[in-house]
Order: C-alpha cells, then structure tokens, then sequence
C-alpha cells in the first residue's frame, strides 16, 4: 500500500499567495479565527510592521464555568465526579488528580491493587488522549486534508486499525472506571468492586495485538515528519527552553514522582506555590504561568525529555524511528513524543495488568473507609498534556473551603506565545493563509485542550449572520 | 440516496465529552461516509458556511452562558429540520447548574477580570430556553451506544425512543444486585438515584458497585419523596440525596421545587 503524501502548504519557500498577500511597508494584522481541530476556543495574531514581527498573541479568552466556585462546600464525595467535568478528554486525569489530593488531605493510604488499577486507568488515558490527538487532529495537517474524513475514506482499513488503538484505550477506562468519560468506580479510598479477571485477561491479549496497529501508525507518521520541515534535523522550528514534569527514578512518571525542571532539578514541593507562579495577562482570560524564564513547556514532550531512561525499551526503538533525540527543543515532536509515548502506555499497561492478574490481587475491596479531617491536600499528576495539579483546603465535616485548579494547558500559553515570536519572523514574507495556517499547526502541536476553562464563541457566525 | 446534512457544535460552557463520544463510535468510518458532516470543530477545520448554510440535524452539546451563546443556537435553529441537545449540560444545565449565584454576580461587577466584566454574563441557561429543541439525548456525557441509535433512527427516517421507564428497571433486568442491599450502605456514594433516573445507561455505575448519579436526568414523573423514604431506610439523610441529586440535576429539581411550593 502507497500513502498518498501531499504537503499540506509545501514548504515556506513555496506557499500560495492567495488571500490578501501584501508587501511593502504596510502594516499585516493576521487573525486565525478559533483554531479548529483542538478541544477548546483560543485564537492567534500577529502583527507584521515592515517584515518584522512587532506583536504576536495567543489569546484564550476561556468563558466561564466556574468550576472551583462549585466545588466551594461541596462533599469530598462530589468532589472527583465535579472536577471529572472539567474536561471530557482529560476526565481520568482529573479524577485521579483530585482524588490524590482528597486522600492526602485526609491522610488516606490506598491499597496496592487501588495503586495499580489508577495506573492502568491513567496509562490508558495517555493511549486514548494521544491517538486522538495523532490521528483525527494533527495527521489531517500532514496528509493535507481538513479533517480526519478523507483519511477515512481512502484507507478505511488502515483508519479503522489506528482508530481501533483509541477503542482499545476507552475499553480498559470503561473497565475499570466503569464509565469511557467521566468514571464513577474511581473513589477516595478505594475501588469497591475488582475488575472481571476475564475481561482484564482479554485487555492484556488485545494490548499485545494492538502493536502492529501502533507501529502502522508510527510508519505512516515516520513517513510524513523525516522530512518535514516543521519536524526533520536541523529543522529551523526549534527554540531552547524549559521543561517541566513530573519525575520518578524508578519508572516513567504518571502520578507518584516529584516535580522537575530541566532548568533546576526537582523539587520535592509538589503544591506549585511558590515554584510556579500563574499570573493573568492582560488580554484573554485564561491564566499564565510562569517558572525560571517567562515560559515553559509541560506535556509528553517535556516528559520525554526529563524521564528519556525510564522509557521502555520498544519506546525507546519508537523515538528512534521517528528521529526523537533528547534533548529536544522543536515543540512539533510533541506529537511524535505522544506516539513514543502511545507505545510506553502499552508496554506500561501489560506489565501492570500482569501484576494485578498475579495470585493474591483482583479482590473486591468494598466501601472504602474514609474519615474527613480538616487539612489541605495537592494532587500532581501526568496527565496527556502535561502535569496538572489540584490542591485542596477541607473543613473537619469533610467539605472543600478553597479548590485550587491548575490545569497543563494553562502552563503551555506562554511557551506558544513564545513560539509565536520565535518562529514567525521566519514567515514574515508569506501569505496570510500560509501564516493562519502556521499559528493554527504550532498550537495543536501542544495539543491544548482549552475546554479545561471553558469556552469562547467563534463570532465569525455572528458577524456573518 | 442524498445523505442526511449534519452539524455539531457547542453552545458555550461544556466539556466537550459528549461530542468525543461521537468520535468514540467504533465504526467511525462508516458512520462518517453515511452522512454530510458540515460543522465538527472538534474534528474538521470549518467548511465555508455558503454551502452549509442549512442542515437536516444539528447537534449541540453545553449550557449557554454569555449573549454570543443564545446568537448561535438561535443562529443554528434557523438553519436546520431537527435541533438535538447532546447531553445534560444541553439538556437541563447538567453540572453547570451547580454555579452559584453570587459567583455569577462577581463576574459580572468584574472580579474576574476586565474581559468578562465587559460581557454579557449570565446564569447557565439549557437549549429549551432559547429555542424550540427536538431532541434531548439525555446523559453525562451522552452514551455512544444510544447516539448510534439515534444517528440510525434519523437515517432511516424513524423517530428516535429515548426509554421512558427509571434506571431500575434496566438495572434489575440486566440481573444487578441493587446498590441498597450491597454492603456498605449509607456511606455517601453508594446512595443510588435509580428510582429517579431515566434509564438507557444499561445501569454502568450499579454494576460498579457505585450507586447511580443520575446523570441522565430525571425519568417522567420522578418520585422524590418515596427516594427519600428509601434512602432513609438505609441511615442516609434527605440533605445527603439532594447533595447527590444537585450534582448534575440542580437546575431540574429547583424546578421540581418550585412547582410543588406553589402547589401548597
């Protein structure tokens, strides 16, 4: 079978010129409107006075839902399933979050098999964030199609196979979450009801099976990216900077480990007072953080880049082929670093499943025993887009005084801004199509998912009603 | 066969797991060949409007919250046959009724900020109260497995059946030990909203162990008062229910409320 390759705009040196291309000294303001294909409203714009770039945004301007005024006063019970809703992509990550932060507030120690059963939910929703991400969201871009669609319909053998990764990954959440989005059976304290031995059996056999379908995916991505000149060698898109993750010595971080920088080293603080600062620009709405420099980068890239050794060894073979070094500072392997990671969930999941199929485990741990105490508790976990963090403050009856959410996507508006400034001087002799068309490529490499905080509407219908 | 013309889009506050769900579709590929996908931003990049500018079915999912909100599912009413909310949120406000009203009086003298303090900013509101809404598909999110049916339904051109009965019913047919004899009663979670809840989940939380949520919204005619009987049985205060109840059902049984004082 040939993949039919077509660039998407060919390369910089050859870009259409339609739209409105000018030059000159006059002044270019370019707008993306909402940038399709990411969960989430935010939009970008650049300002190019005389060939330079004098002002770029990336601008959220996130709606409100105001999820930490719900929480104020609400039951522990509530908690997990409230902050669930943040995000439909990100639901297991936040559950486990929250729930982290919940039992340290209480000072609830959990089982081995509750250990386990957390880390194959969250590994699996890494396979589930990442594979949607790769293929319905970022592979239009390299196929140069506008959505997944086309893909589907030439090759629906081949659609159907990667598709079936993501299948894979809903299958183990609902499995052991009980539900695919939003799971109900992860609780403070414990899981009550032990998964089917059977169905987890067939979960393991199905991880096996699902490699070729995994490395399909890497060779048609392998195929795209060598040498594309947003991912290959020597690729201009490249800016040095920070990266920070979670940090475990003895395995790849998901959510036991300690916070590190590539800039200084860990940190045992988990609570991000004081290590990260979030601030409010004064455009948009949404919140941005800082830590040593003006920005930094969270997500499966800085997890590669701060954990590289305790990758598994077919991990580690993935990044090869896909020419992923660390260090490495081109924020467009965020989607190659996901698919590294993809086979790192797997590897991860089998060994898991393995552990919890041993004699002595899958028992039926019933109502957890949880005794409320007043106290504050933080929660760190990785979740696909980076390192996310609840912290929580509870009253003696077990109700939330203060919730405190800062969520990975929040972390990356600073480093895109940044990318903004640092690649588009690159393109200031391109079309505003070619341009609209970059700023939308480099956001959904960090794949936002800007839903997290809410939504913005695209006023373009209304202008055009 | 012409194919059915199809949008998805949000209204304003969601989580957007309700549209993942329809990428979650196992045979994604060939429900998306049966059909003219215009709008899925989630998905597509946005197809030029002058082609789309009517639809057979659209779909929304989450509450609104600001004027640009109501301006867009207005916007989408006029232009399509059927307005389906997808979800609780497009239902009946689901989780974002839980919004306190002095948080929403903040945001608008301007605590968060200029930016909103600039706009329209107001209670959540559902679908129904801004525009004639054919369908609620009900749930939180909504179950793939019932949107499919949906999707058949309207390509064969059958009305959809949302079940009408509570979610016990499915939960003792599919031979699930009811939450209230299990052990480890009265403990917070294991309070199950079943006897309220429309059914149409295949009770996924019960066969958890985890009493239902009742994220699908209330079954017609609910019977509160025998829930709190029930409940109370089993050592679980009325306050406890109701917590359980306001998670994603605040804005329906304030109604409820409100109608059974006016009856008084």
């Amino acid at each position: 079978m040939t993949w039919i390759i077509k660039w998407p705009m060919a390369c910089r040196h050859h870009g259409d010129h339609g739209d409105g291309h000018t030059t000159g000294h006059v002044t270019r303001s370019i707008w993306t409107g909402t940038v399709d294909r990411v969960e989430g409203h935010g939009k970008a714009m650049v300002e190019i006075h005389d060939r330079k770039v004098i002002k770029a945004l990336w601008l959220v301007n996130e709606s409100n839902r105001f999820i930490e005024a719900m929480l104020r006063g609400s039951n522990y019970t509530s908690v997990a399933p409230t902050v669930a809703r943040v995000c439909g992509i990100c639901s297991v990550g936040h559950t486990l979050a929250s729930l982290q932060a919940t039992e340290a507030a209480f000072g609830i120690d959990i089982s081995e098999q509750t250990r386990l059963l957390r880390k194959l939910a969250a590994n699996a929703a890494i396979l589930q964030s990442h594979t949607l991400h790769v293929v319905a969201l970022v592979l239009p871009d390299l196929l140069g199609d506008d959505s997944i669609v086309p893909f589907m319909q030439k090759h629906p053998a081949e659609a159907g196979r990667v598709l079936g990764l993501k299948s894979l990954a809903n299958d183990i959440n609902l499995l052991i979450g009980g539900k695919i989005t939003h799971p109900v059976a992860l609780e403070v304290g414990g899981i009550r009801k032990a998964p089917d031995r059977c169905k987890l059996e067939k979960c393991r056999t199905d991880l096996e099976n699902c490699i070729d379908d995994l490395d399909l995916l890497v060779g048609l991505v392998a195929s795209l990216t060598l040498n594309h000149p947003y991912y290959k060698d020597g690729s201009e898109y490249e800016r040095e900077r920070e990266f920070i993750s979670l940090h475990n010595p003895n395995e790849y971080p998901t959510f036991d480990g300690v916070l590190c920088s590539s800039d200084t080293g860990c940190s045992h603080v988990l609570g991000h007072r004081g290590v990260i600062r979030e601030y409010m620009p004064p455009y948009g709405t949404g919140l941005y953080a800082r830590h040593v420099r003006k920005s930094f980068m969270v997500g499966a890239l800085a997890r590669i880049n701060n954990n590289f050794a305790m990758l598994s060894p077919a991990a580690k073979k993935v990044a090869e082929a896909l020419g992923l070094s660390v260090p490495c500072h081109k924020p467009f392997m965020n989607t190659v670093a996901q698919l590294v990671e993809c086979r790192q969930a797997i590897d991860a999941m089998v060994v898991i499943i393995d552990k919890l199929l041993a004699p002595g485990m899958l028992y039926d741990e019933g109502a957890p025993n949880v005794k409320p105490r007043a106290g504050c508790g933080v929660g760190a976990h990785e979740v696909p887009r980076g390192t996310l963090v609840h912290e929580y403050e509870y009253d003696k009856d077990g109700r939330i005084v203060h919730a405190n959410l800062k969520v990975p996507t929040g972390f990356n508006h600073g480093s895109i801004q940044e990318d903004f400034k640092t690649f588009l001087p690159y393109l200031v002799d391109e079309s505003d199509v070619r341009i609209r068309r970059f700023m939308g490529d480099t956001v959904r490499a960090y794949d936002p998912c800007i839903s997290c905080s809410v939504h913005e509407l695209d006023e373009d219908i209304i202008i055009k009603r | 066969m012409t194919k059915l013309r199809i949008a998805v889009g949000e209204a304003g506050a969601s989580c957007e797991a309700c549209m993942l769900q329809l990428l979650n579709l196992e045979d994604l590929p060939a429900f998306v060949s049966s059909f003219d996908i215009l709008k899925f931003r989630l998905a597509q990049a946005d197809s030029a409007d002058e082609q789309g500018d009517s639809y057979d079915a659209v779909f929304i999912e989450g509450s609104i919250t600001h004027g640009e909100g109501i301006e867009k599912v207005r916007w989408f009413r006029r232009r399509t046959k059927l307005l389906v909310a997808l979800g609780a949120c497009a239902g009946w406000c689901g989780i974002n009724g839980r919004v306190p009203p002095e948080t929403i009086h903040d945001a608008r003298t301007g605590a968060y900020g200029s930016y909103i303090k600039g706009r329209q900013v107001f209670e959540p509101l559902a679908l129904s109260d801004v525009v004639k809404v054919d369908l609620i598909i009900p749930g939180c999110p909504v179950d793939k497995g019932e949107v499919r049916e949906i999707l058949e339904a309207l390509r064969a051109g059958r009305t959809p059946c949302i079940p009408q009965y509570s979610m016990c019913t499915e939960c003792k047919h599919q031979g699930e030990p009811c939450i209230y004899r299990s052990e480890g009663k009265g403990s917070g979670h294991d309070l199950c909203l079943g006897p309220i809840t429309r059914a149409g989940c295949k009770a996924k939380c019960p066969h958890t162990g985890v009493g239902c949520f009742g994220c699908r919204g209330f079954v017609d005619c609910p019977n509160f008062e025998a829930l709190f009987m029930v409940a109370a049985r089993h050592g679980v205060a009325k306050e406890h229910v109701e917590e359980k109840i306001n998670l994603i059902n605040k804005v329906p049984y304030r109604e409820y409320k409100q109608k059974k004082g006016e009856k008084k």
